[in-house]
């Protein structure tokens, strides 16, 4: 085994989103090991891509410091026994490294994190990274009936109705706008009122101006097309009455939030809805626009 | 006219279910109106069969809620208060709420 000296190991286990991740420096004989196992392998196998942005278990990252070694950049990742880095893309000699490095009993149980950290870890160790879809009863409702011809859109939010619809202040405090928007703020969000410019009329103009002072864009072209970015939404208006809206979901079709009642993914011949320009709207006859909701950017209020 | 679904403060008040991004309305009524629809609650039978289910989008059924915190509900036939379910055939109930809403406050609903 080639002995390092002089280095310092330092380990980050990338596994939190909000709370900093547990790191660990490792120095003389467990650092010496841990290089050792660490060591890339000739050995032919499939190299899945490095791992993305997810929530959960990301790999172990690791920084060198002092005098760098040959074979190994001075950071580098480990996922899923793979060690991705600089000119570095392949096996670690040791397969069983990371159930050894984050069990309780290996490096990383002396930061006394405890058994419930440890088994929560290898949890998410063990799952593979989210492929998306992963939807309620109705989500794979609508796929059963019919999901397939539309394009799934991975940006947009889950249909989730629960979640909203529970008998109480989430559901009677927000209404369509904040549904489409996914953004609860329990004041039954009026287009254009968080930035002091609130339609003044019920009309399509009027309304999409307000939602644009909102930070909504306005994509008058989507044609029912996902954005590469943020989720799509409709816009339409009983004129001079109320304005409503909808929003598209994850497998392509649409839901929406009348007032204070329950969220829904029917229109009112209860039919799904793959395109709210063609969904019975009953008095909202004007479609007024698809937008574009970017999440974060939005404030609505 | 109030915008919350509570009761006015020592009165009766009617609200339809109509809107989607503004509130929905409520608006005080006489007490003699609100005492005639509590006499015609008493007199209506009770409810049997399926439910009509009010549409997701526009006029959704209207309510009446008592000085003492009881309230109905009313949507085509059915008329509700607590668990209590009753048939009114000539929507009486409903019509005479409707009918109390002061101009411009609700969009036109056919009943």
């Amino acid at each position: 085994m080639e002995v390092l000296r002089g280095m310092a190991l330092i380990v980050t286990v990338d596994v939190f989103s909000g709370r900093p991740n547990p790191v660990l420096v490792l120095e003389g004989r467990e650092e010496q090991e841990t290089l050792a196992r660490l060591r890339p392998s000739r050995q032919p196998v499939k190299i899945p891509s490095a791992p993305e942005s997810f929530l959960g278990y990301r790999g172990l990252r690791f920084e060198l410091t002092g005098r760098a070694r040959a074979n190994l950049p001075p950071a580098f990742r480990i996922y899923d026994g793979v060690l991705f880095g600089e000119d570095l893309r392949a096996p670690a000699s040791d397969p069983g490294f990371e159930a050894w490095f984050t069990s309780q009993g290996g490096p990383l149980g002396r930061l006394g994190l405890g058994r419930a950290f440890h088994e929560r870890l290898e949890a998410w160790r063990m799952r593979k990274p989210p492929e998306g879809g992963d939807g309620d009863d109705d989500d794979r409702r609508e796929r059963q009936e019919g999901h397939g011809k539309r394009g799934r859109c991975e940006c947009a939010p889950m249909y989730e109705p629960a979640w909203w619809n529970d008998g109480g202040q989430r559901q009677w405090n927000n209404n369509c706008y904040n549904y489409s928007t996914n953004y609860r703020s329990d004041t039954f969000a009026q287009p254009g009122l968080a930035s002091g410019a609130m339609y003044a009329t019920l009309s399509c103009k009027d309304v999409r101006a307000g939602a644009v002072a909102d930070d909504l864009i306005a994509e008058p072209k989507a044609n029912n097309r996902c954005p590469k970015e943020g989720h799509l939404v409709a816009l339409v208006v009983a004129p001079g009455y109320d304005f409503h809206w909808y929003r598209k979901g994850r497998t392509g079709y649409w839901s929406h939030k009348p007032g204070g009642t329950q969220a829904t993914n029917r229109d009112n011949s209860g039919n799904l809805i793959p395109d709210p320009r063609t969904a019975d709207r009953g008095p909202y006859v004007d479609f007024c626009t698809f937008m574009v909701v970017m999440h974060g950017h939005i404030k609505i209020a | 006219m109030g915008t919350s679904r509570s009761p006015e403060t020592g009165g009766w008040t009617a609200g339809a279910s109509v809107y989607s991004g503004r509130r929905d309305p409520t608006w005080p009524i006489p007490v003699e109106l609100g005492f005639r629809l509590e006499r015609l609650w008493n007199q209506l039978p009770p409810w049997s069969g399926a439910r009509p289910r009010p549409p997701p989008l526009g006029y959704r059924g209207c309510s009446l809620v008592a000085p003492d915190g009881r309230e109905w509900t009313a949507f085509q036939e059915l008329v509700i208060q607590a668990v209590d379910a009753r048939r009114d055939r000539d929507r009486e109930f409903e019509r005479l709420v409707i009918a109390s809403a002061p101009p411009g406050i609700l969009p036109p609903i056919s009943l």
